[in-house]
């Protein structure tokens, strides 16, 4: 009997396995097989070989007021990790909530604040019991974090909600909640504590075709109010923020897109450049400077730290796996000539990073936060993708020590796949990498012209890759039937103008964006319940008469062709989106899944809300029916999308 | 190369000009107008054809591929502001974009919708005016 059945259960484990193994690595064959994934060379029980190994992804570390201990933010494992800098070891930790993102510590030291961002709330932890005291809701994917010179209200930048809260530290209860900028992300406090500064990761929403402009926000903490807001053009991913300890220049990590221009080549900046993003606190002056060279890009610039003394300040760069060390008293000379007449070109100027950069230092992969010791003598740089922390000595500007923050020494396909995703090695002179246009592994909400449809023609949105596992096609004309297809040779033809991932890489890559998972929805009620507005609007939803009771065809419903559960059927369609320089009228039809925080919408964005979806580019309802809608209707319909 | 934009069975590419008054020569730089762009053949030096210079300073050409090519800019008043000394060229269905004309080669391109592109290249060297593809 175990004999015959025996070869019915190899086969059934081999589809089984199969199916398991394509629904990570997807449908065209690999060289995947159990082993890939589930085996440590490095040992361990029989359990930890076969569940997925538990990184760490440190992004952003704060240090103890004495400099003893490092306190680091693990993303992936959603814990706060204590860091002994004398015994270079992790000596405890604390779990957090979902996706931890930024903390600030404290004068005293006997407090971190740490947001966490798909859990939308900041735990305050007790650091000499390494307890959670308390957890304060916030508002959505909460990000950076200050406190008020008095420590009484902590400063929380929503990304999701484009808004900052003013939580009070004493009730917990939220005080204000202020207007940010578009994706709201990290924060600087002045030496003196009086203002705030907040940078925008993302550019504001603007028509199509204009340039993308992105804020940095000035807060007031005495009167808990925004007082200016600092527009820059042409730039966006505003990333982390340091205030110098003159208190006179605020500098933070910016990418200059050039999502304006049809991508011919990558030579020469063409098709992004990165740098530093300046503001003169006194007079209210701000510039742009590059960190690249005419033939060496520094992609994904994120962290930045500076000195106690004001020398140096660092900047880390996700996608080269390098820092960036600037002369500070030569970054000032720079940013005062692009601020006077002749200046206007400096933000273009590939040549001026010689100036003021003195040396590039090599880190792990994908460098992240950075913080520099009290007594100036260490860097701290978190490796994020290899567990780890590199120590700078900063008199000698050389690597001094690595602390591991894991022991895990496997290494699977998705995480490699996720650092070939930070990376730009694969593009031409490393000038950006697939995060540079998909931050957060989302959208960076800009339109782009291919130029293989000849320039000008076929202006295309960007797209999420969050939770899109099982939406092929991909592209918005369809074409592309898988992510292998989707990322291969076309995609170094296109964009990144160098030799394709081989198929090792390629699989890796895949097997990364098919892991991929939609953040929590906010706008859903527990149980799947749904509130009146949203139960209306579902009815619009699913409709199949019009008010007057005239039937809808089955072909112009929303539900036809945005069915659950992945809100699409996968096919392209005519809804009359096409614009004049558009090649083709049908588009793929997209997933809905939190279509809530993916504007702009339609296929080249130029939908700025959900609302406008219907109010202006739905005239002839050809878009699903909605001219016998009130406005009212309109806003349950869009309260249920928002659910999805 | 798998990943090669060259199609040998197209017989012209094209060249995309964002800026021509983004340039380090003076009668350029400093010039009130650049009405038109000339091409020559870079060996004859016989004109193959002209086309005007957007108010933003962009032009968008389709040109014969693989041959040696000069540009000259002309004012309104039909005077030579510059030319080429050194021949350029573009592949089969290869399309060549420059920041400026005789632009500093430390220079990124400014982030701007070129006018020149909002319609068809102009066709020099013969042939229609549509994109071809």
């Amino acid at each position: 009997m175990a004999a015959a059945t025996a070869p019915i259960l190899i086969l059934v484990l081999y589809f089984v396995s199969h199916r398991h193994a394509s629904y990570y690595m997807g449908d065209v064959a690999t060289t995947v097989n159990c082993v890939t994934c589930h085996v440590d060379a490095e040992g361990g029980g029989l359990i930890d070989r076969i569940a997925p190994p538990r990184y760490a992804s440190p992004r952003k570390p704060a240090i103890a007021p004495d400099g003893s201990t490092l306190y680091v933010v693990a993303e992936e494992s959603g814990s706060l990790m204590v860091v002994d800098l004398a015994g270079k070891r992790v000596t405890g930790i604390v779990e957090l909530q979902d996706r931890p993102h930024d903390v600030v510590l404290d004068r005293a030291g006997g407090k971190a604040f740490v947001s966490n961002s798909w859990s939308d709330t900041v735990s305050v932890v007790d650091l000499s019991t390494l307890q959670v005291i308390r957890s304060l809701p916030t508002g959505n994917i909460p990000s950076g974090l200050a406190l008020d010179p008095a420590e009484e209200r902590l400063y929380v930048a929503n990304w999701q909600s484009h808004s900052i809260s003013v939580l009070d530290l004493a009730t917990g209860a939220e005080l204000r909640r202020l207007a940010g900028g578009s994706n709201p992300n990290l924060m600087a406090a002045t030496p003196d504590g009086r203002r705030i500064l907040v940078t925008s990761e993302l550019s504001n929403l603007a028509a199509v075709g204009t340039v993308p402009v992105s804020e940095v926000t000035l807060i007031d903490t005495e009167s808990q109010q925004v007082v200016r807001r600092f527009g820059f053009d042409n730039s966006h991913l505003l990333e982390d923020i340091v205030v110098l300890p003159e208190g006179d220049l605020a500098v933070f990590a910016l990418v200059r897109p050039k999502n304006l221009l049809p991508i011919l080549h990558v030579l020469r900046g063409w098709v992004m450049t990165n740098g530093l993003g300046i503001i003169d606190l006194t007079t209210g002056e701000h510039a742009q400077l590059l960190l690249d060279e005419p033939d060496r890009y520094f992609a994904d610039p994120y962290g930045v730290a500076a000195t106690p003394d004001g020398r140096y300040l660092f900047v880390s760069h996700g996608g080269v796996d390098q820092v960036s060390v600037v002369e500070v008293a030569d970054l000032r000379e720079a940013f005062r000539r692009a601020t006077q007449p002749g200046g206007e070109d400096f933000p273009n100027r590939l040549d001026l990073s010689a100036e003021y950069v003195v040396k590039r230092i090599p880190t792990g992969s994908n460098p992240q936060g950075m913080v520099v010791s009290p007594d100036g003598a260490f860097l701290y740089v978190t490796e994020r993708l290899d567990d780890s922390i590199l120590a700078v000595h900063v008199g000698t500007l050389e690597p001094a020590f690595r602390i591991h923050l894991t022991d895990v020494a496997r290494e699977t396909p998705v995480r490699r796949g996720e650092k070939l995703f930070n990376s730009a090695s694969r593009t031409f002179q490393e000038q950006f990498s697939c995060r540079s246009c998909h931050p957060r592994n989302h959208v960076d909400r800009l339109q782009y012209d291919f130029e293989s449809d000849g320039p000008g023609r076929n202006i295309l949105d960007n797209r999420t890759l969050l939770g899109i596992r099982n939406t092929a096609p991909f592209k918005w004309n369809g074409r592309n039937t898988s992510l292998f297809m989707q990322c291969g040779i076309r995609f170094a033809r296109i964009l990144t103008r160098v030799e394709p991932f081989p198929p090792n890489e390629l699989a890796a890559l895949v097997a990364f964006i098919r892991s991929l998972e939609v953040p929590p929805n906010p706008h859903r009620l527990p149980e799947g319940r749904l509130t009146p507005s949203q139960e209306r609007g579902k009815h619009f939803f699913e409709r199949s008469a019009t008010r007057d009771g005239e039937p809808i065809p089955a072909s112009n419903r929303c539900i036809t062709c945005h069915p659950p559960p992945l809100f699409t059927t996968r096919k392209s369609f005519d809804v009359g989106s096409a614009s004049p320089t558009d090649g083709i009228t049908e588009f793929d039809t997209p997933h809905l899944l939190n279509i809530y925080n993916s504007a702009p919408y339609l296929h080249d964005g130029k939908a700025r809300t959900l609302e406008e979806i219907w109010t202006v580019y739905n005239a002839d309802d050809t878009h699903g029916v909605t001219r016998d809608m009130s406005q009212k209707d309109l806003n349950d319909l869009i309260e249920y999308l928002k659910t999805l | 190369v798998a990943t090669s934009v060259v199609d040998t069975s197209k017989p012209y590419g094209y060249l995309l000009c964002l800026d021509a008054k983004t340039s380090d020569v003076p009668s350029v730089r400093d010039a009130v107008d650049i009405a038109e762009v000339r091409v020559l053949d870079g060996r004859s030096a016989t004109l193959l054809g002209r086309a005007s210079v957007e108010e933003d300073g962009s032009f968008f050409l389709r040109v014969p591929a693989d041959r040696p090519l000069l540009l000259e800019l002309i004012d309104g008043d039909g005077v030579r502001l510059a030319g080429q000394r050194n021949e350029i060229w573009v592949r089969p269905n290869e399309t060549r974009g420059c920041v400026g004309c005789h632009e500093s080669r430390v220079l990124a391109p400014e982030n701007r919708l070129p006018m020149a592109i909002r319609r068809q290249p102009v066709a020099i060297g013969g042939g229609s005016d549509e994109a071809g593809d």
